[in-house]
């Protein structure tokens, strides 16, 4: 039974990505045809009807945020989509700004027509250089058939479409770093409020959305925002893209309508990861990015839709679903997510610089053999409250969530690790 | 040869971006590539605060914020090995020892000829292939090589390079 | 606060602060409106005259119950609010703050230069950190020790940014960064280079501004005590009044609990020599500046004569403004006056003697040392800090010194005769020295407003002389407005015929060499000084003496060129 429902990636690798009449073949510019009859209100309308979730990983209402937007009388405004894409375990992002960039060229462009917008940006990460000239070439060739600049499709609404790289920094994919870095600055977060909404590029209102989300954009609008809905789950419409990593014999993307499969369907099908790749057994899935919480086994029936995994303490988040099995130390695992908050950390707030690396060193020391006394662990577990509470942006606030969740479902393990098996341990010196 | 980057060179990027200081990193990663040695000279960074009419402070800042910039000359080529957890659990290790041995360094280091520095990265987006290593832009997945076709990868590279 | 004049509806919010009601004008953060009712909410990257930037998190307080923490610094006070400080979670967070700084941090508060004065060790004790949970750490000891006066230490840093947020945004000169990213991030100068070699003005606001003491200067009172013992050397000594209300706050003399004399006197007891007036000195300078001012007015295109007492505002001007450089004036300031003056055997003074200014100034004393090639005289610029130690190291009792008169200059002509007032000045050059004396004055006690009212540090006088020409002046504050000024006289639309460039957003009073409690704690808003006023009812101090000086000290002057 094909669980797949490509919405978002459709046509990805079947036309040439450049080719605006291989795309109008696929059904593409029909959108923004359409948007073009409607009334802005009504767009917003559709998408708010559609219950478009973030697909960055905040999962905030996407119309909700158009809704706010658009009630602010401010000239000029900003449209400027999210495509750092640093988040481990997320490759999805890349697919359609490489296979179907013209899909989010034409999101991006409704969004310009309903907040009558003459500019956008798409932020790409510094490591994506080839995939930024595939969008450039991309904007070209749309600029040629009147579908980017001046007079689009032979009206009085112009749009143009800049774009801005990032030079490696996970931070700048949080919204208000990454409009510092747009604005040609270091990427740190913005005290909020103001938001972003309000104050946001150059200090006007804009909106910042995920690839993925402004490339749902066209779907919403061609099926409008009930059909959509019904296509996912009553809490959230539409389809996700899921990226599949780690341990699994499939790795790779797939589109999956919300609330209408499960982890373990995801992880085993045939259709989506194939099981476990080689002799292991599955032993746990870390899901929505460094960020997210992990699950055991025990959690596999979970529906995947946002509210369902809410529920059991787990988040879409990005999307990203890394597979380990049972030659996996959790120690281990959970060593390298606490490297890479310490690596990606702005530096600028106390909690989240010293604190996360207090976090490396414990998991560290624990990797090597010494046991934690109960006040340390108590002392940790202040610290832990103290990051998530108190950390100036949401990096510093959430990387203690996998560990926290850890801790619950593979308790024995990270109290006596060196009963374990450690396998692919490599010697990462400490920064 | 190295191509040797001058002020005209590092001028012409600027202009390139129609000297907009908004677009600073941009032009920054194309003047470090420029370079021939993957970094960016207190000279052209002076140089781009003085045409910009960003200070060289908030220039530094820039420079030393962003994993991909580097203050101090490195080789030619980046070889990159992702250590994110994704790639990490699936042979990263392994991976980097084999390139240490091939390429005859340690991480961190450049190799004698000045072509390859080695360095460790977090996820460049690629997972689905993992465990990565990366030859400047180009991605490559572990699993796709050999010894024999390891060591092909990067004796075509050096004659690339040498050929300049 | 709201008055029956100015209430307005909707111009002041009322909240709650751990129960207590505060009424606050629209726009106060909730940190202000805690601080008006009283509550001490702590805090360490927060600073008068800064933008907060909320990165310490220890301000974190809660509004309207839960959900997310909100910085104090940061966040506006809204009508009803009901914020609570202190209940047990954000008791344990702000001592985690505090454990984890002191994670990295030496602890050698004993043997610092900040002991009892440091904000990081305020908070330990306040908040009763008595353990250290994430252990020592690895304190960085890497440290920019410098021959100039100012030094960073990083093994002190806590990283809160004031400093740089000074040298940034308030001062502009762009001469510390925040650089680096995660646990590498520190405060630095481009490319590794020392302060020195960028465009520092030694300003000391960053110093000033730092909580710990990750930025120090060289001790100036241990060069200097060989001097005051000796007693074949023999020492002078120079000082503003704004050194005396530095001393006043450090020693906790109260506002007016010394006077000149007794300063003179405590000088002495010291063991200064002679103490000499530095209004003496500072009305030669204008008398000499006065005379350019004078040469510059009689010309036909508009010139204008830019003043300055810190050579390095003169060094970053020839580095980045080196078209203004031709309208520096080329006369010495008053410390410079003082010390050529202290050298010469036979002059203005009894004897050649080693001459000390003390000033709440850190860029005179950058090269602590001048050693000149005159015998083995020596020119010192200490601090007021420098000052403050030697006083309390002396054990001294201020309020017991009795009055002592300055030392006066004594006036000879080159025959060995007192030399009667000369007519060598003429009234348009005395008119303008005495306006350009009473600038100098505003410029040292600052513009008037503390340091947590931003705005524009420029004062603008016109002044009409007795001989109808119109003639104005421009004084600035703060690197900030300087480069705005040097940039209108490199593109030529300056509307001043003098320039008075104070580098110190606040004048000396506030300078980079002031005692800390008088820039911590400003003084409360003074009154704008009318300039005008001052310059109409003016008279040079010692008028006769300087005259009768000018003569001499001009040829010497000139004789330098």
């Amino acid at each position: 039974m094909a669980k797949t429902l490509k919405l978002v990636s459709l046509g990805a690798g079947e036309i040439d990505p450049i080719s605006v009449s291989e795309y109008r073949g696929i059904g593409g510019y029909r959108a923004l045809e359409k948007a073009f009859s409607m009334r802005p209100k009504e767009i917003i309308g559709e998408v708010l009807e559609a219950k478009l979730l973030g697909r960055g990983g905040a999962a905030y209402p996407a119309g909700k945020k158009w809704a706010q937007l658009y009630d602010i009388h401010e000239t000029p405004k900003y449209i400027v989509c999210n495509a750092d894409e640093g988040e481990p375990g997320t490759f999805k992002d890349r697919l359609i700004m490489e296979k179907l960039p013209l899909r989010l060229i034409e999101g991006m462009t409704i969004a310009g027509l309903v907040f009558g917008s003459e500019h956008g940006y798409i932020y790409v990460r510094g490591e994506y250089r080839k995939i930024q000239k595939v969008l450039l070439r991309a904007i070209e060739a749309a600029k040629k058939e009147n579908l980017l600049g001046k007079g689009i499709m032979g009206s009085s609404f112009s749009f143009d479409i800049e774009i801005v790289s990032g030079a490696g920094a996970y931070v700048c994919g949080e919204n208000s770093a990454l409009l510092n870095s747009t604005e040609g600055r270091v990427g740190r977060p913005r005290i909020k409020p103001p938001h972003l909404a309000e104050v946001g590029l150059f200090l006007m209102p804009t909106l910042v959305n995920n690839v993925e989300s402004l490339a749902s954009i066209p779907s919403i609008v061609v099926m409008g925002g009930k059909e959509y809905l019904s296509l996912g789950h009553p809490d959230s419409g539409g389809t996700k893209l899921v990226c599949l990593s780690g341990r699994v014999t499939s790795p790779g993307v797939y589109e999956v309508p919300l609330g209408k499969v499960s982890l373990r369907d995801l992880i085993f099908d045939e259709e989506f990861g194939g099981g476990i790749q080689g002799e292991g057994e599955f032993k746990f899935v870390h899901l929505g990015g460094q960020s997210g919480a992990i699950a055991s086994k025990a959690l596999l029936d979970t529906v995947y839709s946002y509210s369902d995994l809410r529920k059991v303490g787990l988040t879409v988040g990005s999307g990203a679903l890394v597979v380990m099995d049972s030659g996996v130390s959790i120690l281990e695992y959970l060593k390298k997510v606490s490297e890479f908050f310490v690596h990606e950390s702005c530096g600028k707030c106390v909690p989240c610089r010293q604190g996360n690396r207090v976090l490396l060193k414990f998991l560290a020391r624990l990797s090597r053999g010494s046991l934690a006394s109960e006040g340390e662990l108590l002392n940790l577990k202040r610290l832990i409250s103290a990051m998530s509470r108190a950390s100036f942006c949401g990096l510093g606030q959430t990387s203690a969530t996998a560990l926290k969740s850890a801790w619950k479902a593979f308790p024995a393990e990270l109290e006596r690790p060196a009963a374990f098996d450690k396998l692919q341990v490599g010697a990462f010196p400490l920064p | 040869m190295k191509p040797e980057l001058t002020e005209e060179k590092v001028i012409a990027i600027m202009d390139g971006y129609g000297r907009s200081s908004q677009q600073l990193i941009a032009i920054l990663l194309d003047i470090q590539e420029a370079s021939g040695q993957n970094y960016i000279d207190e000279t052209w960074a002076a140089l781009a605060a003085q045409v910009l009419g960003v200070p060289l402070a908030k220039i530094y800042e820039i420079i030393t914020f962003y994993s991909m910039f580097s203050t101090s000359p490195r080789g030619r080529h980046i070889v990159e090995v992702c250590r994110s957890a994704p790639c990490e659990f699936k042979g990263a290790a392994l991976l980097l020892g084999n390139l240490e041995e091939l390429l005859g360094i340690k991480v961190g280091e450049t190799s004698q000829d000045g072509l390859f520095t080695l360095k460790t990265g977090e996820c460049c987006g690629a997972c689905d292939k993992s465990s990565i290593f990366k030859i400047d832009e180009d991605e490559y997945g572990a699993a796709d090589f050999d010894q024999k076709s390891l060591a092909g990868l990067f004796n075509s590279k050096r004659q690339e390079s040498e050929a300049l | 606060m709201p008055t029956v004049e100015n209430f307005e509806k909707d111009a002041f919010v009322n909240l709650s602060i751990d129960g207590l009601s505060v009424t606050v004008p629209k726009g106060a953060t909730i940190l202000e409106a805690a601080k008006a009712t009283g509550v001490i909410i702590p805090t360490l990257c927060d600073y008068s005259g800064l933008k907060p930037r909320a990165v310490c998190r220890l301000c974190v307080v809660e509004v309207d119950g839960g959900g997310r923490l909100k910085a104090a610094c940061a966040t506006e006070a809204t009508q009803g609010a009901q914020v609570v400080t202190n209940n047990r979670e954000l008791m344990s967070i702000r001592r985690n703050v505090i454990e984890l700084l002191l994670a990295d941090h030496p602890k050698d508060c004993l043997l610092c230069t900040r002991n009892l004065d440091c904000e990081l060790q305020t908070w330990a004790f306040r908040l009763g950190v008595r353990s250290l949970p994430f252990g020592e750490g690895e304190a960085s000891l890497k440290s920019q020790l410098e021959d100039t006066n100012l030094s960073q230490n990083m093994s002190k840093c806590i990283k809160c940014g004031r400093c740089v947020a000074a040298c940034q945004d308030v001062q502009e000169t762009m001469a510390l960064c925040a650089a680096n990213r995660s646990i590498h991030y520190e405060i630095s100068s481009p490319y590794g280079k020392t302060i020195a070699e960028g465009p520092c003005v030694f300003c000391g606001e960053c110093l000033t501004a730092c909580p710990v003491s990750a930025l120090e200067e060289k001790d100036g009172a241990l060069s200097l005590m060989p001097s005051l013992d000796k007693e074949d050397i023999k020492t002078a000594a120079i000082f503003s009044p704004q050194v005396i209300v530095g001393l006043e706050d450090a020693l906790d003399y109260g506002a007016g609990g010394i006077s000149s004399g007794k300063m003179v006197s405590a000088l002495k007891n010291l063991g200064f020599d002679r103490v000499y007036p530095r209004d003496f000195f500072r009305s030669m300078a204008a008398l000499l500046e006065a005379k350019e001012l004078c040469e510059n007015l009689s010309k036909e295109k508009k010139v204008a004569c830019v003043s300055t007492c810190s050579p390095y505002v003169r060094a970053y001007a020839a580095k980045y403004y080196p078209e203004a450089i031709p309208f520096f004036s080329s006369s010495p300031n008053p410390m410079e006056l003082f010390s050529m003056n202290g050298r010469k055997k036979g002059g203005i003074f009894f004897e050649e003697a080693e001459t000390v200014s003390f000033m709440p100034c850190l860029a005179q004393g950058a090269e602590r040392e001048e050693a000149v090639g005159i015998g083995s005289q020596h020119s010192y610029h200490l601090t007021v800090r420098d000052l403050v130690k030697l006083f309390k190291q002396k054990n001294f009792n201020i309020g017991s010194f009795g009055y002592s008169p300055f030392d006066c200059p004594r006036i000879f002509s080159k025959n060995g005769s007192m030399v009667k007032e000369e007519a060598m000045v003429s009234e348009e050059q005395l008119e303008l020295a005495r306006a350009i004396c009473e600038l100098k004055k505003v410029g040292e006690s600052g513009r008037g407003y503390s340091r947590s009212v931003p705005g524009n540090g420029l004062l603008e006088v016109n002044l009409e002389l007795s001989s109808g020409k119109s003639v104005s002046f421009h004084l600035v504050f703060g690197m900030g407005q300087a480069k705005t000024s040097l940039e209108e006289i490199v593109k030529g639309n300056l509307k001043a015929d003098y320039l008075l460039i104070m580098a110190c957003p606040q004048g000396c009073l506030e300078g980079g060499g002031q005692a800390l409690k008088t820039i911590h704690n400003p003084h409360l808003t003074r009154e704008v000084p009318n300039i005008s006023n001052m310059i109409t009812k003016s008279k040079l101090p010692l008028e006769k003496e300087v005259l009768g000086a000018y003569g001499e000290v001009y040829g010497q002057v000139m004789s330098l060129k």
